[in-house]
């Protein structure tokens, strides 16, 4: 563990990551899903983690905000471990502590996940009245600029079940957006869209990107991981086999494993 | 055959202060008797759904003795048998200014332990009907459970509970007719009685079920009233068609909320 402590020692200096996995292990039946596995993204960075089916890259992203939860290691998110009460003792967390350490982490889904019984306007302003509390007008106000902001200004009114598959994930977006996480997840947002509306998705994520916004992402779009990436992230069998910016990690793979992967998407 | 009509116009039209009486107290019981399995019912559908194994295994050992018993022995276990092992002997109260009869308390107890076995086992459908994408999508944006359940999961389960949910109430109140046997005075029991005074049997018996089937009718017109107004609030178009409902006819495509994935 040698390199952990020293990519800890060297960013204490600058600034702690606001998200930390250390070590982290996770088995399914007899299969180990997640395997030692390690990661730190700092403020601001976009991570894409890619990697063949089955290789752990959608357990790691649920066990970031504890949709799963880890056999051994520990996940901080701005310095506070999602799973656990303290790194201590590490009991599990109780549900309302979950939820408060959940509000801070914005997760999208591979479906989407809208809720059919609500506006699309209704999905984003939800969540900050009922969680956070905020005044029912100023949170349609944030909704319509979430909105307007994912491009889907006129769509307020609309039902999920009258969206297409790239305004429903749009809509998602903007919905974690409204509770001003400081991460957002993404979970092969585009994967279950039909080709045409792959772009609309990802220019709002390269949006975001440009805005700072600290992103982990697992998806299987090379060219958008090419194009905003700070660091591409190649897990297989459970690890992390690969981590380095687009530029090397696309001209000169270190691993014959990510050779191998990259030559089967291209 | 003899059937005296005037008899018949005369109980169906103009009926007895006891024969309304016993009406009223059918439709108390049901009311208050569905209110209270209701909640009792929802709790037990949580216990089954707990994180502690002593919670679901308590929920799923009374669901498994309420729904394999009969009523009527739990009936009489709990007006007669409690009282006769001693362990508890139900008294009339008065409550607001209402005296309520032993029995009645009885029989309220009885209806409202047996239709809490069905009526969770009705919400925990209604529960596992919802994809597991909608509770995890709730708990990302920081919805503790009890948020989940109001905001998320509760309207949506709603929808798919109410039909069975009536169907419940509608055969409860068909069901307190067993009430007459602890004597409590409701319909099955005044009309049994005018029947033995009169020995006008079949005609008022026949005004009995013709009561019954009103207040069945009523309930059905309520209850596609209460599933339109769920699909209004949930932005479905369907409505109900109230011949479909009263005879029964085939459900037409069930109106999707949407394809989760």
């Amino acid at each position: 563990m040698t390199g952990q402590e020293l990519t800890v020692s060297i960013t204490t200096e600058v600034e702690a990551p606001i998200v930390q996995v250390q070590g982290v292990s996770r088995t399914l039946g007899d299969r180990l899903v997640l395997d030692d596995v390690s990661l730190d993204v700092m403020r601001g960075e976009v991570v894409v983690i890619i990697g063949p089916s089955g290789a752990g890259k959608t357990t790691l992203l649920r066990s970031l905000n504890n949709l799963e939860q880890v056999d051994s290691g520990e996940i901080l998110i701005g310095g506070v471990p999602i799973g656990h009460r303290d790194t201590v003792t590490r009991k599990p967390v109780g549900t309302s502590e979950l939820a408060r350490r959940r509000r801070e982490i914005g997760f999208v889904f591979q479906h989407f996940n809208l809720f059919p019984h609500m506006t699309a306007a209704e999905n984003v302003w939800n969540a900050p009245v009922r969680v956070l509390g905020l005044p029912k007008g100023k949170a349609r106000q944030d909704a319509l600029a979430l909105l307007e902001r994912v491009g889907l200004a006129d769509k307020g009114e609309s039902r999920p079940s009258q969206l297409s598959g790239g305004q429903q994930q749009r809509v998602a977006i903007a919905r974690a957006l409204a509770m001003r996480p400081k991460v957002m997840l993404f979970d092969e947002p585009t994967s279950a869209l039909d080709v045409e509306m792959v772009g609309e998705v990802l220019e709002v994520m390269r949006e975001l990107a440009r805005d700072q916004m600290t992103m982990v992402v697992v998806s299987h779009e090379m060219r958008f991981a090419r194009e905003v990436a700070d660091r591409i992230v190649v897990m297989d069998a459970g690890r992390i086999i690969e981590d380095a910016p687009p530029d090397q990690l696309f001209t000169n793979p270190r691993q014959e494993r990510t050779k191998a992967f990259l030559s089967t998407i291209h | 055959m003899q059937f005296d009509w005037p008899f018949f116009w005369h109980s169906l039209f103009t009926p007895s202060g006891p024969f309304l009486d016993g009406l009223v107290l059918t439709i108390v019981i049901s009311v208050v008797a569905m209110a209270l399995a209701l909640i009792l019912g929802f709790v037990i559908a949580l216990m089954r759904r707990s994180r502690y194994r002593g919670l679901r295994w308590f929920a799923s050992i009374y669901i498994w003795v309420i729904r394999g018993t009969p009523l009527l022995v739990q009936l009489v276990l709990i007006y007669t048998g409690l009282a006769a092992a001693g362990l508890y002997q139900f008294q009339d109260v008065s409550f607001l200014g209402l005296s309520v009869k032993a029995a009645v308390q009885a029989a309220i107890v009885a209806l409202m332990i047996n239709e809490s076995a069905y009526i969770s086992e009705i919400v925990r459908a209604g529960l596992d009907s919802i994809p597991r994408g909608q509770f995890e999508a709730a708990a990302s944006l920081g919805m503790r459970p009890s948020k989940v359940m109001r905001w998320i999961v509760g309207p949506q389960a709603l929808r798919v509970m109410v039909p069975p949910l009536g169907n419940s109430f509608n055969g409860l109140m068909k069901t307190t007719s067993v009430l007459s046997v602890i004597g409590v005075s409701e319909l099955f029991l005044v009309t049994q009685s005018i029947s033995s005074a009169t020995f006008h049997t079949f005609e008022i018996f026949i005004v009995a079920a013709i009561y019954y089937l009103a207040l069945t009718t009523v309930w059905t017109f309520i209850q596609a009233d209460i599933e339109n107004r769920l699909s209004r609030m949930l932005g479905i178009e369907q409505r109900v068609r109230i011949t479909q409902r009263l005879l029964g006819a085939r459900r037409g495509t069930p109106a999707t909320l949407q394809p989760h994935g």
